[in-house]
C-alpha cells in the first residue's frame, strides 16, 4: 500500500467517525446512576428510587439511586454537571433546585437541565382540631384584624410550601409572622404542639395527621377541591381568587439530564419514562407520600419549570433570601407588567 | 404480644435472616467503632442498598446496623479515647481510664452488657407505653429545645472538666461559637463566612470530632520514649453479680435514655451525658469519676442504647424521628411503603410489636458480636503506639474527608487538631467542645425561634418544662461560687 493510499484511508476513516458520531443505538451499554441531591426517604429520594425500579426493564440495564446532600442540593448539581453529559449520571431533584442559582449556590437554571417529573403532593393549609379556626376565612380575618400576630410554618425558608405562602402574602396582601424551622416535620410537631397556629406543607407530610383527626386541614393550594381522607377540602382560590394567576406553583419530584445531552440519549429516556410511569413501583410511590402522578417531560416540564423559576427566583429576591439577582440569570419578573 | 413473638420466631428460625443479622450488627458495630463513620451514615447507606430486599428483612438488616453502631462507638472510646460515635464521648471519660489500669477487658464487657440491657430497656418502653409516651415529644416548643441543648453542653462541660468547671464550659461555648459559622438555619443569613463558599456550608461535627480528639493523642504519643503499653490480662466476661449490682444505675440511666430519646432530634449523644451526670451526682464515689469509674460507662453506655427505643416511640406513633439515625429510618420506613404516624396501629397493625420483635433479636445478636468484635479491636493495645499512631492519623485523615468528601474537612480537621493540642495542655477538656458543636444550631435557632414566636422571653418563664430547665441550668452555674455554697450551708444550719 503506498503511503499516499493510506494517507487517504486514515482520513476517511477518522472523517467516518466524526460524521457517524457515536453509536448511539448502542445506548446505554452499563449501568446509569441517579445522583440525588437530598437524602434518602425524602420524597425526592423515593420517587427515583420507584422510577429506577421501574424504568430498569424498559432501558436494559441497572438503574443505581445515590443520595448526595450537601450545599441545599448544588454538590449534586456542581457533580452531575461536572461529569461527562453522557446519560449515564441523571440528577435527581426537584422544584427545591430552581432556587439555587440565585442564592448563589450553582450557575445552571431550567435552561441547562431536561426535566422528567415523575409527581408531587399538594400543598395544605392545616390547624390544631382544637384550633378556632374553622375555615380558612377565619384565618383571614384573624390576620386582617391583627396583621403579622397570626404564626404560620412552612417547613425550610425558600421550599416550595414557603412560595407559596408568599404568594398568599402578595397577591392577597395577608401578612402572618413566619416562623422558619428545620424542615415539613418540625413544622408539623411546632403546630402539634401549640407553638405557632398555622402549619403550611405537603399533603404527603401530613397525610398520618389528616387521617388520624390530629390536624384539620383548611384549604389546599390548588383551583379545586381536593378529597381526602373522607374530607372534602376546599381550594385556596375560594377564598383568594387573586392566586388564580400564580398557579400552577407545585412541588415536583423527579430528575433532569443536562440539556445538551445527546438528543437521540433523550429520547431513548423519554420513551423508557413513559411506559416506566405506568409501572407498580410508580404508583406504591405515590399512594405513601400521598403524591400525584404527573410524568411530564420534554416542553411540558420545561414550561412548568421555567415559569415557576421567575416565581421562586423574584420572591426569593424580594425576600432577601437570594444573594444573586434573577436579572443575571435574564430571569424575568413575573410580577412587572 | 402475638406479632412480637412471631416475629421473634420467624428470625431465629430461619437462619439466612440470622446470619444477615449477625452480618448487619457485625458491620454496625464496626461502623461505631471508626471515628468518622457514623450510626446515622451506616443507616443511610444501607438503605438504599436494601431497597429490593423484603420489608422485614430489611428493616432486621437496619435496626441491628443501628443498634451495632451505637455500641460500637464505646469500644474505641475505651481502648483508644477516641470515641467513634459523638454518643461514646461520655464513656471514653472513664472507659479510657479502666484501660490504662489494665481493665479494658472488663471495660468492654460491662458496656457490652449495659448497652444490651439499654436496648431492651428502651424496646419495653417502646412496646408497653409508647402512644401515651409519645405525648412528651410534644411538650418540648422551640423554649425548651434551646434550654435543653444548653443544659447539655453545660452538664458534659461539668463532668469533664477535671480542672476548673469553667474550662469545661469555655470549651463548649468554643464549639457553640464555631457551629454558628456558615449559612443560618432560620434566615439563610450568611455568618463568618467572609465570602467564603467553604465556610457557607459550616464546620460538619465529624472533622471536628475526631481532630479534636485524635490530633493531640498522635502528637502527644511522639514525644514518649517509651511507649505505654496497656496490659489487657482482664477477662471481657464480667461476672454476672457485677453486672446486678449496677442494676440501680442501670435503670435510672435506662430511664434518663428512653427519656431524652423520645425528645425529637435530640437522641444519644444527650441520652448518654445525662444518664453520666446523673450517675455522677448519686453516686456515693464521686470522686473515682473521670479516673475509671465502673458506674460511669455504665451510665453512658446504658443512656444512649436506651434511646434507641426511645427514639422509636415518636417515629412510629407521630412519624416524627427522636434523632438523626432515626429521622434516616424514617426514609427507609417510608421506602418500604410504611407510614409511621399517630394511625400507625390501624393501618399497619402489628407494625410496632414487629419493630419490637427485631430490636429483641438484635440486642441479643449484639450481646453475641460484641465479644467477636472486641476480641479483634481489642488487639490494638497490643500494637506499640509508634505504629498504631499514624495509622490513627490516616484513619483519621480520612474520616474527615469520607464525611462530605470535601478536602477543606481535613483542613478543618488538623487545625482544631492543633488547637486542642494546646488547649489540652492547659487543661480544657475536649468532650464538651464536640457537643457545643453538635448542639450549637439546636441551642441557636430555637433560642432566637423562641423570640420569634412570643416576641419576649416570658414564655421561658411560664412554661413549665422550660421552667425546670431554667431553673437546673442556673442552679448549676451559681454552684461554682464558693459564695453561693456557702450561703446555702448557713441556710440549711440555721
Amino acid at each position: 500500500m503506498s503511503k499516499r493510499l493510506s494517507i487517504v484511508l486514515a482520513v476517511a476513516v477518522l472523517l467516518a467517525v466524526f460524521v457517524s458520531g457515536p453509536a448511539f443505538a448502542d445506548w446505554p451499554t452499563r449501568p446509569i446512576n441517579i445522583i440525588v441531591y437530598s437524602s434518602a426517604g425524602g420524597s425526592t429520594d423515593l420517587s427515583n428510587r420507584a422510577i429506577a425500579e421501574a424504568i430498569k426493564p424498559y432501558l436494559g440495564v441497572d438503574v443505581v439511586v445515590s443520595n448526595m446532600p450537601g450545599a441545599m442540593g448544588a454538590t449534586a448539581t456542581a457533580y452531575v454537571w461536572e461529569a461527562p453529559h453522557d446519560g449515564y449520571l441523571w440528577y435527581g431533584t426537584s422544584e427545591g433546585f430552581l432556587g439555587l442559582a440565585c442564592q448563589g449556590m450553582h450557575h445552571t437554571t431550567v435552561d441547562d437541565w431536561e426535566f422528567f417529573m415523575i409527581g408531587g403532593t399538594p400543598g395544605v393549609v392545616s390547624v390544631r382540631p382544637d384550633s378556632p379556626y374553622e375555615t380558612f376565612q377565619d384565618v383571614l380575618d384573624d390576620v386582617a384584624a391583627r396583621p403579622g400576630d397570626v404564626t404560620i410554618a412552612t417547613s425550610i425558608p425558600g421550599c416550595i410550601w414557603h412560595i407559596q405562602y408568599l404568594t398568599l402574602e402578595r397577591y392577597g396582601g395577608y401578612e402572618l409572622a413566619y416562623i422558619p424551622y428545620a424542615g415539613s416535620h418540625p413544622s408539623i410537631v411546632a403546630a402539634l404542639a401549640g407553638e405557632i397556629d398555622v402549619v403550611w406543607t405537603g399533603v404527603g407530610e401530613q397525610s398520618e395527621f389528616l387521617r388520624a383527626g390530629e390536624l384539620r386541614p383548611l384549604a389546599m393550594y390548588d383551583t379545586v377541591p381536593h378529597k381526602f381522607a373522607g374530607v372534602t377540602i376546599p381550594p385556596i382560590t375560594d377564598y383568594v381568587p387573586e392566586l388564580e394567576q400564580v398557579m400552577p406553583l407545585i412541588q415536583f419530584v423527579g430528575f433532569a439530564l443536562p440539556a445538551d445531552t445527546p438528543p437521540e440519549i433523550l429520547d431513548t429516556i423519554a420513551e423508557a419514562f413513559e411506559q416506566a410511569m405506568q409501572e407498580e413501583p410508580v404508583e406504591q410511590f405515590a399512594d405513601t407520600v400521598a403524591s400525584n402522578l404527573y410524568g411530564y417531560m420534554g416542553d411540558e416540564a420545561k414550561e412548568l419549570a421555567y415559569n415557576q423559576q421567575e416565581i421562586f427566583a423574584w420572591l426569593l429576591w424580594e425576600q432577601g433570601i437570594g444573594t444573586v439577582s434573577p436579572e443575571e440569570f435574564g430571569i424575568a419578573n413575573p410580577f412587572e407588567d | 404480644m402475638e406479632y412480637f413473638f412471631s416475629t421473634i420466631l420467624s428470625i431465629v428460625t430461619n437462619p439466612v435472616t440470622l446470619a444477615i443479622m449477625f452480618l448487619a450488627n457485625i458491620l454496625g458495630i464496626i461502623i461505631g467503632a471508626l471515628p468518622g463513620l457514623t450510626a446515622t451514615m451506616g443507616i443511610a447507606l444501607l438503605t438504599g442498598l436494601t431497597y429490593g430486599l423484603p420489608t422485614e428483612v430489611a428493616l432486621v438488616v437496619l435496626m441491628s446496623l443501628y443498634i451495632g453502631a451505637i455500641y460500637g462507638g464505646s469500644i474505641t472510646a475505651i481502648l483508644l479515647n477516641i470515641p467513634g460515635t459523638g454518643s461514646a464521648a461520655a464513656t471514653a471519660l472513664d472507659g479510657y481510664p479502666l484501660a490504662t489500669q489494665g481493665r479494658a477487658g472488663f471495660a468492654i464487657g460491662i458496656t457490652r452488657m449495659a448497652s444490651f440491657f439499654g436496648t431492651l430497656f428502651g424496646l419495653v418502653m417502646l412496646m408497653t407505653i409508647a402512644p401515651q409516651l409519645a405525648r412528651i415529644a410534644l411538650l418540648f416548643t422551640s423554649a425548651e429545645f434551646a434550654l435543653l441543648g444548653l443544659f447539655g453542653v453545660l452538664i458534659s462541660g461539668f463532668v469533664a472538666g477535671e480542672d476548673l468547671k469553667v474550662k469545661g464550659w469555655v470549651s463548649g461555648f468554643l464549639g457553640m461559637l464555631l457551629s454558628t459559622i456558615g449559612i443560618d438555619e432560620l434566615h439563610g443569613f450568611m455568618r463568618f463566612t467572609f465570602g467564603s463558599p467553604l465556610l457557607m456550608i459550616g464546620i460538619s461535627f465529624v472533622p471536628a470530632m475526631i481532630g479534636v480528639i485524635s490530633i493531640p493523642q498522635v502528637l502527644d504519643s511522639m514525644k514518649l520514649t517509651l511507649p505505654p503499653r496497656l496490659k489487657t490480662t482482664d477477662s471481657m466476661f464480667p461476672k454476672w453479680s457485677q453486672f446486678l449490682r449496677q442494676l440501680p444505675n442501670s435503670l435510672r440511666s435506662g430511664i434518663i435514655g428512653t427519656g431524652v430519646g423520645i425528645i425529637p432530634g435530640v437522641g444519644e449523644d444527650i441520652g448518654s451525658w445525662m444518664s453520666y451526670f446523673a450517675a455522677r451526682g448519686m453516686s456515693k464515689k464521686k470522686e473515682t469519676f473521670g479516673k475509671g469509674s465502673v458506674d460511669g460507662v455504665v451510665a453512658a453506655e446504658t443512656g444512649n442504647n436506651a434511646a434507641i427505643g426511645g427514639a422509636l416511640v415518636p417515629l412510629l406513633t407521630l412519624s416524627i424521628p427522636g434523632s438523626p439515625p432515626a429521622a434516616v429510618l424514617l426514609g427507609a420506613l417510608l421506602l418500604h411503603g410504611v407510614r409511621p404516624g399517630p394511625m400507625i396501629l390501624f393501618e399497619f397493625p402489628g407494625f410496632v410489636q414487629e419493630m419490637g420483635g427485631i430490636m429483641f433479636v438484635a440486642s441479643m445478636v449484639l450481646f453475641i458480636c460484641g465479644i467477636f468484635v472486641a476480641r479483634f479491636f481489642i488487639k490494638v493495645l497490643d500494637t506499640p503506639p509508634r505504629i498504631l499512631m499514624p495509622i490513627i492519623a490516616v484513619l483519621s485523615v480520612m474520616g474527615a474527608y469520607a464525611i462530605n468528601l470535601r478536602i477543606f474537612d481535613v483542613y478543618v480537621m488538623i487545625l482544631l487538631g492543633l488547637m486542642f493540642f494546646l488547649l489540652l495542655k492547659m487543661h480544657y477538656p475536649v468532650a464538651p467542645f464536640v457537643l457545643g458543636i453538635i448542639l450549637g444550631p439546636m441551642i441557636d435557632a430555637n433560642l432566637r425561634r423562641t423570640f420569634m414566636v412570643h416576641r419576649s422571653f416570658v414564655p421561658i418563664l411560664t412554661r413549665p418544662v422550660s421552667l425546670v430547665l431554667l431553673v437546673t441550668i442556673v442552679l448549676l452555674v451559681l454552684f461554682q461560687f464558693e459564695a453561693f455554697r456557702r450561703l446555702l450551708r448557713q441556710r440549711s444550719k440555721a
